[in-house]
Parts: C-alpha cells; structure tokens; sequence
C-alpha cells in the first residue's frame, strides 16, 4: 500500500483557511494607520484561502478515516514547510527578495528569531505585525505538535511524554481536537496577560502587542533594531524573563497549574533542573559582569545577565545590549546555551532539558554497568522507569543533533563565512535561537549580508532543527515509501 | 594533509588554515574521526561511525513499523543492543566533552575559534589546532598555564577513550 497523502492536503486545506484569516489581522492594522499595504494582506490572504479551499473541497471527507504514523509524519513536515511558504507572499508584495521574504518566514513560524529585515523601526505597521503573528502562530503550533504528535511517533525519546489518553490505535484525529482546544485558550490567555502587563509598564499599545506575541512563543522578533535594548523601564525586561520562563515551561503542566494543581510544575524533573540551571547560570554571569565592570549597577547587571541567559537558553533570541563584547568567557557560554533549549511541550527549540537529564541517567548506569557487569541497573526520569528503546532514541537524537550542526558548519564554511560565524549560524538555527555570533550575524547585527544560499540552507536548518531532526529525516529514507 | 589529521598524526606541511575558511571547517570535522580502532590514531574512530549510522538507520526503520525486529551488522556480527548503546553513549560523551572544554577554555580568556579547536585537537590527540595562536604555524606556548592543565588532562581523557577515566569518579567504583 503506497501511502494516501489525501488526508494530508484535507487538514492542510483547513490550516491555510485559518492562515488567510490571520492575514487579515495585518491588514486591519495597516487600513486603521492609513497604511497603502494593506492591499498586500488582502490579496495574499486571498490566495491562501483560496487553496485551502479547493484542498478541502478536492479532499472532501477523506479524513473521515484519520491518520496512521506515516501519514502524520508528511503532515507534520508539510506544515511547516509550506505555511512559511504563504507566510512570506505578503513580503514579497512589499518588494522584499524572494529569498529574505522566505528567510523571515521560515524564522517567524519556526520561532527563531533570526531577520533579514534592518530599520524595523520604520517599517510599517502591518509587516511588523504580521512578523510576530507568525511567530505566534508557530509558537502554539510546536506546543501541538510536540504533545500531540510527536509522543505519538516516538521522535527522539518523545514517548516518554504520550499522554494518559493515547492509545496506541492507528486513529489520533478525534482525541486530539479537546488537547488542542486546551492548549489554544491557555495560550491565548497567557499571551493577554502578557500584553497587558508590557502595556502597564509603559510600551505603547503596539509595541505591547507584538513583543506579547512574540515573548510567550519565545520567537524574538522585536519591533526596534535595539530589540529590548529600547525599552529603558526594568520591570518591562523582568515581565520578558518571567514571560520566557512561562513560554519555556511544559503547557500541560501550565494547564493543570491553571486548574489549581500547580505543585505539579513545581515537581516535575524537567522544570526543576531547567529553573536550576538558568538560576545558576545568570547567578554567575552577574558576578563576571560585577567584578569585570561592565555593568553599571548591581540592578542591571542582574537584569541583563537574566534577560541575557533566559533569551538565549529558551531560544527566544531578544537581546539587551550586545553580550558578545562582555569577553571570551560570555562569548564561549553564550554558544554552549544555544544548545540546550527548554522543557518538552514548550515553545522552545534546541535539545531540550529532558534529553540532558535522560542522557546523564544513562551515562551514570552505563559506568556502574561497566563496574558490576552482573547487576541491573535501571534508569528513571521522574517515576517512570526508562526502557532501552527510549534512551536509544534519546541518545540517536543528540548524535544526530550536534552531528547536523557540524554538518551545516562545515556546508557554510565552503561560502566562506569565518568559523565563528559558520558554527554559531548553524547552531542558532538548528535550535531556533535567533542571533548568532560574530560580527555579522551576533546579537547586534543581522542575517541580511549573508549570501543567498547561505539564507536557503539555513532555512532548511531552521525547519530539521524545528521538526526534531528525525521527523524529516525518515522522509529521506526509502523504507518509509515502500511498503 | 588529510591523512595527517585524520590518523591523528599532526604534521604539518604547509599552513593550512591560510587556506580559505571552507578549509578550516573542513579540518575541524576531520580532528573529530579519528582511524581504525585498535590502531594507533585517537579520535572517535571509524568503528564507531559505521555502527552510529547502522543503528540510526535501523532505529528510523522502527519507527515507521514499530512491530518488526531489524538487527544492525557489522561486517558479520550481529550488533547487540548493548554494544549500540555504548558506542552512543561514546559519542555523546565525546562531545559534550569537547564542548565543556571548550566553556573551559574560553572563561580562561581564549576566543571560540582557539577555545573550541584546542579542546577538539586535545581530546582527539591530533596537535595543532586552528586560529593564530594554537594553529599549525603557531604553538601552544602562548596560552595561559592553567589552560595547559586542562589541555593535558583533555589528551589524556581523550586517549584513554574517556569512560576509562569517569569510571574513577564514580564512588560506587570504590566500594
């Protein structure tokens, strides 16, 4: 049996419809500023829905059925190529190269970070929004995808997070539609709560909107070249931290927190070592900063070393001030984080804490294995014993992971990009951070000087790093076409 | 030029680096493989990479048809699941040391470029590294002291394949 991607095009279809009407968002605030691009989000609009329509009419009830494993893997990549895809026609009709318009497409729905788009300050109202709506959207889509799909097709050790509900049935359509109602109102609430608050701290009402879309999606698209170097008022950089922290966490556990279960977040492995880690890491960059005298106050040295870590750790990618001139030491700490990304059901890309925590438990059994080779030793994360399929699956993930970033390293490097650039662009994408390093693509400048197949690949690289490495890369293998 | 990193030799003909940035990634990668196990070369060897990509391929296999039982070879034998396992643990340990290293290094006051090449040079026992200061025209005289004692002890975790010395630290080994 070849495999049917009808059912595929059918939830596609649904998923553009839905993209055309978030265009319209853009297009409102461009008609309400007197704006002449709203034209631009009318007709992309347009096309978008008109595909989605034709998909679902073409594809009529051809999801009445569900969908097996392979079939949710061509999904879950089809979305996120080909929502960039129309993501980025409303830049094209701005007059933006086709590859950049590609580029911060990619990087919105990915929630990098990364842009190719220099004065933000000046551009209008509309593209900046539909910037971070992009990356909204993004945001609660890697939620979905990570506790609805993934678990289900066991990418990476994502089984161990298969909910008390999935059963291991072929048909995951009709469970998942109550999830991700869930999921989509606390998102939206927590995103409220966030503009309100960046609103009472002193950001205007625009600024407020997008920096609230894009913090809770830990994305890190700004509206100010400056990023939140702009906003001078500290408590509006403490609402980022607290607000990265919230994007970073499990959504699940945030639910039940939300419905007066909160100790559950306080219990879980993966929140703890995740909050100990960044809480250790910025307790240490204030000391460097401190005694190196590049802080001017013990109050900014602390904000910045928090906002700094946090942005970096949980991929967000805003920066406050440049880091990357604090000395060698920040620079070396500062592309090891890109790495480690935040718990899984989050906002977050890069390896992500569970990972850390699962490998270091195997490690330890393996050496004690090696000692006392006739004992068993089992492993456990929280209460759940690990099987060896699952620490499998985890370590084939950071092999592959830090394998593909060598890999881009060494592809970039061939377009003559120095070496810190090339290492730090591939694992910034990779882990959909933002800012690389170096003088070009670091957390002052910006991708735009790159060359045109350096943004392709790139991209490419943001997408792998998105959909967890293994869910494109089985597309790859011939296996999964034949019967 | 090529088999002098790859087998871990570090002789230099010639200053590499000066030729082009796809060079000098080029050469970080090949610092990380390393020869045939058994040989003289350090690195990750060839072995482990032949049985890396076996059982990813039989891993991705598995999850398009979680049912069926596909085993990974190596020229005759069978693969144990065991063995698998250990040289993945060996990959990652590798890198995750290099990259400590690496942190190491660079709070010492060393740029990325020397800090990451260094540790991958050290761990993998190659010799030169890349940059100005440790490249294969430069020496290692001119990096501070304590970064040399990091250095060595990178060699020798790096020659003694690692587990061999984490083993130590583990308190149930003493008991």
């Amino acid at each position: 049996m070849l495999v049917s991607i009808r059912p595929v095009l059918s939830v596609l279809g649904y998923l553009y419809v839905g993209l055309a009407a978030a265009m319209l968002i853009p297009a409102f605030v461009d008609v309400v500023s007197r704006n002449a691009d709203w034209q631009a989000f009318i007709i992309s609009a347009l096309i978008t829905g008109l595909v989605g329509m034709l998909l679902i009419v073409a594809m009529g009830g051809a999801l009445r059925d569900g969908l097996d494993t392979r079939q949710t893997f061509i999904l879950t990549t089809l979305c996120w190529v080909s929502l960039p895809a129309f993501g980025a026609l409303p830049f094209l009709w701005l007059g933006i190269a086709y590859v950049d318009a590609a580029f911060e497409a990619v990087s919105g729905f990915t929630t990098t970070g990364s842009t190719v788009l220099t004065g933000l300050d000046s551009l209008p109202p509309g593209l900046l929004v539909w910037r971070s709506l992009m990356q909204w959207m993004g945001g609660v889509g890697i939620v979905v995808m990570a506790i609805v799909l993934l678990p289900f097709l066991r990418v990476g050790g994502m089984q161990l997070f298969q909910t008390e509900s999935s059963d291991q049935s072929e048909k995951i359509v009709s469970r998942s539609i109550e999830l991700i109602r869930l999921i989509s109102m606390t998102y939206l609430l927590l995103t409220s709560l966030c503009i309100v608050l960046y609103w009472f701290s002193g950001m205007t009402m625009f600024d407020a909107f997008n920096h609230g879309l894009t913090t809770i999606a830990t994305g890190g698209y700004s509206t100010h070249d400056n990023s939140f170097g702009y906003f001078t008022n500290p408590v509006t950089g403490w609402i980022a931290v607290v607000f990265m922290i919230v994007g970073a966490l499990p959504f699940v556990l945030i639910i039940q927190a939300l419905r007066g279960q909160p100790m559950l977040l306080w219990r879980d492995p993966q929140v703890r070592a995740f909050l100990w880690l960044v809480g250790l890491i910025s307790l240490a960059l204030t000391i460097y900063l401190g005694t190196s005298g590049n802080a001017d106050s013990f109050g900014s040295a602390i904000l910045q070393s928090a906002f700094n870590v946090i942005s970096v750790v949980t991929g967000t990618g805003y920066a406050m001030g440049d880091y990357t001139s604090w000395g060698a030491p920040v620079i070396g700490l500062a592309f090891l984080l890109k790495f480690v990304g935040g718990c899984t059901g989050s906002t977050t890309g890069g390896i992500k804490v569970f990972r850390f925590l699962v490998f270091f438990g195997t490690v330890i059994a393996h050496m004690r294995r090696m000692v006392r080779p006739n004992r068993v030793i089992s492993v456990s994360y929280g209460n759940t014993h690990l099987t060896p399929e699952l620490t499998f699956s985890v370590l084939a993930f950071l092999v592959v992971y830090i394998g593909t970033v060598g890999i881009l390293t060494l592809i970039l490097s061939l377009f003559h990009l120095d070496l810190v650039t090339a290492v730090s662009a591939a694992a910034t994408s990779v882990g959909n951070v933002g800012p690389g390093l170096g003088t070009m693509i670091g957390p002052a400048g910006n991708f735009a000087p790159l060359p045109d197949p350096v943004k392709w690949i790139l991209c490419a690289a943001m997408l792998l790093g998105r959909l967890e490495l293994f869910t494109v890369l089985i597309l790859l293998d011939p296996d999964f076409w034949s019967k | 030029m090529v088999i002098s990193i790859i087998t871990t030799t570090g002789y230099g003909l010639g200053d590499y680096t000066a030729w082009g940035p796809p060079m000098m990634g080029f050469f970080l990668m090949l610092t990380f493989i390393g020869g045939c196990t058994g040989s003289t070369s350090g690195g990750i060897k060839i072995f482990r990479f032949i049985v890396f990509f076996g059982t990813v391929r039989a891993y991705m296999n598995k999850m398009i048809r979680p049912d069926q039982v596909v085993p990974v070879r190596y020229g005759d034998t069978k693969i144990t699941p065991d063995l698998a396992f250990s040289v993945l643990a060996f990959l990652v340990v590798y890198m995750a040391t290099v990259g400590l290293i690496t942190v190491i290094l660079g709070g010492l006051g060393l740029d990325l470029v020397t800090a990451m090449s260094a540790a991958t040079t050290a761990v993998s026992n190659v010799g030169p590294g890349l940059g100005d200061v440790v490249g294969p025209v430069g020496n290692f005289a001119d990096i501070p002291s304590s970064a040399k004692i990091v250095l060595s002890a990178a060699m020798l975790l790096g020659r003694l394949e690692l587990f061999t010395v984490l083993v130590l630290f583990n308190p149930e080994f003493w008991r």
